[in-house]
C-alpha cells in the first residue's frame, strides 16, 4: 500500500472553546476544530477574521483568553518540547534588516541547533539568486519572503504555520515556493497551515480547510468531504421564497436571477425535482459561505476536537 | 544597494564548524556589533588615558613636592600656584574621565530598553526569535545577560582603573573629588548601578514596547530609583559615627563625610543645625535650645568600602527585584 | 518517466488527472512494466500540488493492479495497457487511416468524423459519461 502522508489519527493542531479578547473586542470566539497531522490546511477568511490571531496562538506567541489550543495531541505551543517542532512565518515576514542573507540563515542554525537543515535553506535562497552577502534591508518584499520561507523550512518543523505566505510573490516564484512547501510536506509529512484570502492559490494545494469569519469557525474538515456534502443546484424559480424541494437540506446561499435560482445546499440525500445538480468548486463553496454569515457552521467528523478540556467558559 | 560581505556569512554548504559564541548570545552580539565595537574602543581609550593620567599625576606630585600641600593659600603661598595648576589640568581631567562611569548606568539602561528589547517588539522581529527553538523567557534572559556580562567586565575594568588613578591624589589637592563626592564613580558602585540600569531598561522595554519612548522611560525610571532612593539611602547604609562634645565641633576634617551637626538637649533630643540667627555665639545658641552639648555625625574614610559594598548590594537586590517584575510581566503577556 | 500536467480549470479532480495520464502513458507504451513512477516528492516539486493527491492517485492505480508500491523503493508499473493492436504501426491503425481518408473524400469535416467515431464508440463500449468514474472495478 502507498501510505498517505497525513496520519488521520494523529493530531497536529486542535482547539476547544478557544477565545481571544483584544482591546476592541473578541478576535476569536469559541473556536473548536482539529487538524490531523500531515494535512495541508487552508486557513481562509476575510481580512480581520482572526486568521492571524489563530496562527500566532498556534505559534506560541500569545495565549488564549478562554479555552485551549494544543499541538501534537496534547502539548501547548509554548512548551519547551513543542517550540522546536513548530515553524512560523508572520504576515509581515519579520527579519533582522541589518543582517545579511547568510547571517540570517545562520540565525536559523544557531537558534535551531537540533533540526537545522542547511541544504534546504540554501537551496531556496540560491534559487532566488540572493547572494549570501546581501543585506536583508536591501531586499525586495518578495525576496524577503523567500528568505523567511527558507528560514522556516530550514527549521524542518512538523507543523508549519504560514500567514499569507505567497501574497507578495510573482506567479513564477509563487509556484516555486508552493512546490517547495509541498515537497517538504511529501518528504517529512509536515503539517502545513496556510492563511490566505487568495482562494485561487489554494485549489489543488490544500486538502483541509478551516474557514474563519468574525472570529468563529464556519467550516472545518477535509476539502473533499466538505465539497461532497454540498451541492450547487440550479433550476427554474417558480414562486416567491425557496423551492419546496429544498426543505430537509440546509440552504447556505440562494440567488435568483430572472427566472433562474442558483443555490448552494448542504444536502441530506438527493434533491427532489428537476434540478441541475453539481458539486461546487472550492472557490464556490468558500464564497457562498463568506456571503452568508448566518449559515450554520459545519465540522466534518475528522475535524471535531478530541482533546479533553473543561467546558469552554463563555465570557460575557 | 550593494551589500557588505562579512566574514560570518562567508562559508556556504556543508557542516559548519564554528568557533566562538553560539546560539542566542551570538545573535545578540551580532545585532549590536557596532555598539559593542564602539564600547570596547571607548573602554580601551579610557583605560589607557587613566593609566597615563595616574603616572603623570604621581610624577607631578612627587617632583613638585605638593603631596602635603596645605589647604589654604595663606599657609603656604609658594606652593599655591603649583596646586592651582594641578587642579586646572590633572584635576579637571580626572573629573571628566569620571563622567563615563557616572553615565554608564543610565546609558546601559537606555540601550537595553530601546535597541535591545523594545526595538524587537516594535519591529516584530521577536516573532522570528520566539518561533525558532527559543522560548521568550530564554530570549529575554540572554538579551539581559549579554549587556550585563559586558557591563560587569568592562565596567569593572574601567572602575578599577579610575579608582586606581583617583587614589594617587591626596584629598587636600582635590577636595572637590573627595571620596564622598566621587562615590558614584569609585569602586563597586558604578558597576552595580549599571546592573540596576539594565534591569530598569529591560522592564521599560517590555512595558513600553517602542524604542524611543522606552529609552525615555528607562532614563526616568533609573533617575528616580538611583537619584531619589539610592542617594538618600546612602548615608544610612552603614551606621555613621556620632561624636559628642561640649564645644561646637568644626565641620572641616580631612577625608571625612560630614552628615549632621547639632545640639543634644537635656532630654536627649537631637536638634540638627539649630537656627539661632546671626551674631549668636555657639554658647548662646546652646542655652537658647536648653542644650547639654553638641553632636556631630559623620562617616570617616574607613567607612568608604563598607558603604561601597552596601550600596552595591542594595543596587543588585533592586536590580533583581526589577528583573523579577519584568519576567513576571513577560510570562503574563506571552505564554 | 512521465511528466504530469495538471490543469486546475478542467474541473477534473487532480488525482484523476494523474490516474488518467499514467494510464495514457501505459497505453502508449511510454511506461512499461518494471518502470518506476516518479516519487510523490518529485511530482509535487514539479507541479506544486498536494502530495496526498499524488499518493491518492497511486493508491488508485495500485487498487486497479496497474502499479505496486514497494516500501522504501517507490512505486513500480506492474502491467502495461499497451495492446498489440493499438501500436502506431498496427494493421488496425492502417485501416482506420484508410477509413478516415474515405470519410474526408466524402466531404465530412473533422467534427463530423469525431462525432461519428464517438457515437460508434458509445454503441460498442457504452457511454463514458454514464459511468461513475473511469477505471474503477477492474483489477
Amino acid at each position: 500500500m502507498t501510505d498517505l502522508t497525513y496520519l488521520p489519527d494523529r493530531t497536529a493542531l486542535e482547539a476547544a472553546g478557544l477565545g481571544v479578547e483584544h482591546r476592541r473586542g473578541w478576535a476569536l470566539r469559541d473556536c473548536s476544530f482539529r487538524i490531523p497531522a500531515g494535512r495541508i490546511c487552508a486557513l481562509v477568511g476575510p481580512n480581520g477574521a482572526g486568521k492571524s490571531t489563530l496562527l500566532s496562538l498556534a505559534a506560541g506567541l500569545r495565549r488564549p483568553t478562554t479555552g485551549a489550543l494544543h499541538v501534537f495531541g496534547g502539548a501547548r505551543p509554548s512548551d519547551r518540547a513543542a517550540r522546536p517542532r513548530i515553524g512560523y512565518v508572520a504576515q509581515d515576514k519579520p527579519l533582522y534588516p541589518h543582517l545579511t542573507v547568510g547571517e540570517t540563515l545562520r540565525v536559523g542554525e544557531e537558534l535551531n541547533p537540533a533540526t537545522w537543515d542547511w541544504a534546504t535553506a540554501e537551496r531556496i535562497v540560491a534559487a532566488g539568486d540572493l547572494p549570501p552577502a546581501a543585506r536583508i534591508g536591501s531586499l525586495s518584499g518578495g525576496q524577503r519572503t523567500r528568505v523567511a520561507l527558507a528560514l522556516a523550512l530550514g527549521k524542518r518543523p512538523e507543523l508549519l504555520l504560514l500567514d499569507e505566505p505567497l501574497s507578495d510573490l510573482d506567479p513564477l516564484v509563487r509556484h516555486e515556493m508552493t512546490a517547495e512547501l509541498m515537497s517538504a510536506a511529501a518528504e517529512h509529512a509536515t503539517t502545513v497551515v496556510m492563511a490566505s484570502h487568495v482562494l485561487a492559490e489554494l485549489d489543488g494545494v490544500c486538502d483541509y480547510l478551516l474557514l474563519v469569519a468574525d472570529g468563529r469557525i464556519r467550516l472545518a474538515g477535509e476539502v473533499e468531504d466538505l465539497l461532497s456534502v454540498h451541492s450547487l443546484v440550479m433550476g427554474r424559480h417558480e414562486a416567491e421564497g425557496l423551492p419546496r424541494e429544498f426543505t430537509g437540506h440546509t440552504v447556505v446561499e440562494s440567488r435568483v436571477t430572472g427566472r433562474q435560482i442558483t443555490a448552494l445546499l448542504r444536502t441530506d440525500g438527493p434533491v427532489a425535482g428537476e434540478w441541475e445538480v453539481a458539486e461546487p468548486s472550492l472557490e464556490e463553496l468558500l464564497l457562498a459561505h463568506l456571503r452568508s454569515p448566518d449559515a450554520p457552521p459545519l465540522l466534518t467528523p475528522g475535524a471535531e476536537p478530541r482533546m479533553n478540556v473543561p467546558a469552554p467558559k463563555e465570557a460575557v | 544597494m550593494t551589500a557588505t560581505a562579512t566574514p560570518l556569512a562567508a562559508a556556504p554548504a556543508g557542516a559548519r564548524p564554528r568557533a566562538g559564541l553560539r546560539g542566542l548570545p551570538w545573535l545578540v552580539l551580532r545585532q549590536h556589533r557596532v555598539t559593542a565595537w564602539c564600547a570596547a574602543s571607548a573602554l580601551a581609550a579610557l583605560v589607557v588615558g587613566l593609566v597615563w593620567l595616574r603616572f603623570g599625576m604621581d610624577d607631578f606630585i612627587d617632583s613638585r613636592a605638593i603631596r602635603d600641600a596645605c589647604i589654604t593659600s595663606t599657609e603656604c603661598p609658594t606652593a599655591q600656584a603649583t596646586v592651582d595648576y594641578f587642579r586646572r589640568t590633572a584635576g579637571d581631567l580626572l573629573h571628566y574621565l569620571g563622567y563615563p562611569l557616572m553615565l554608564l548606568p543610565p546609558i546601559a539602561g537606555m540601550f537595553v530598553a530601546g535597541p535591545v528589547v523594545a526595538r524587537e517588539l516594535e519591529s516584530g522581529t521577536y516573532k522570528l526569535a520566539w518561533t525558532q527553538s527559543v522560548s521568550p523567557l530564554r530570549w529575554f534572559a540572554v538579551k539581559l545577560s549579554v549587556p550585563a556580562v559586558a557591563v560587569l567586565a568592562g565596567g569593572s575594568l574601567l572602575s578599577v582603573a579610575y579608582t586606581w588613578a583617583w587614589q594617587a591624589v591626596p584629598e587636600v589637592l582635590l577636595p572637590g573629588q573627595a571620596w564622598y563626592h566621587s562615590f558614584d564613580t569609585l569602586g563597586a558602585a558604578p558597576v552595580a548601578h549599571a546592573l540596576l540600569g539594565i534591569a530598569v531598561g529591560a522592564l521599560a522595554g517590555l512595558l513600553v514596547k517602542r524604542a524611543v519612548p522606552a529609552m525615555g522611560a528607562a532614563l526616568v525610571g533609573y533617575l528616580v530609583l538611583a537619584g531619589e532612593l539610592l542617594d538618600n539611602l546612602r548615608a544610612h547604609l552603614v551606621g555613621p559615627v556620632t561624636q559628642l562634645s561640649a564645644a561646637q565641633p568644626g565641620l572641616i576634617r580631612d577625608r571625612t563625610w560630614m552628615l549632621e551637626r547639632g545640639i543634644v538637649t537635656r532630654t536627649g533630643e537631637h536638634i540638627a543645625e539649630p537656627n539661632c540667627g546671626v551674631d549668636v555665639s555657639p554658647e548662646g545658641c546652646l542655652a537658647r535650645h536648653d542644650g547639654a552639648g553638641w553632636y556631630l555625625e559623620f562617616h570617616p574614610y574607613s567607612h568608604f568600602w563598607p558603604l561601597q559594598w552596601a550600596e552595591a548590594g542594595v543596587s543588585v537586590v533592586l536590580a533583581a527585584v526589577v528583573t523579577g517584575g519584568a519576567v513576571w510581566l513577560l510570562r503574563r503577556m506571552y505564554r | 518517466m512521465v511528466d504530469f500536467r495538471i490543469d486546475r480549470r478542467t474541473g477534473v479532480a487532480t488525482y484523476l488527472q494523474i490516474v488518467q495520464q499514467v494510464k495514457q502513458a501505459l497505453r502508449l507504451g511510454l511506461l512499461a512494466p518494471g518502470d518506476k513512477l516518479p516519487t510523490a516528492k518529485e511530482v509535487v516539486a514539479a507541479t506544486a500540488i498536494n502530495p496526498n493527491t499524488v499518493l491518492k492517485a497511486y493508491r488508485e492505480l495500485d487498487r486497479e493492479g496497474l502499479v505496486e508500491a514497494r516500501p522504501g523503493l517507490g512505486t513500480f508499473v506492474r502491467r502495461s495497457l499497451a495492446r498489440p493492436g493499438a501500436g502506431a504501426d498496427s494493421p488496425l491503425r492502417g485501416e482506420l487511416a484508410d477509413w478516415t481518408q474515405r470519410a474526408r473524400a466524402a466531404g465530412l469535416d473533422r467534427e463530423d468524423v469525431a462525432a461519428l467515431v464517438a457515437s460508434v464508440l458509445d454503441e460498442h463500449f457504452g457511454d463514458p459519461a454514464r459511468r461513475p468514474s473511469e477505471g474503477t472495478g477492474t483489477g
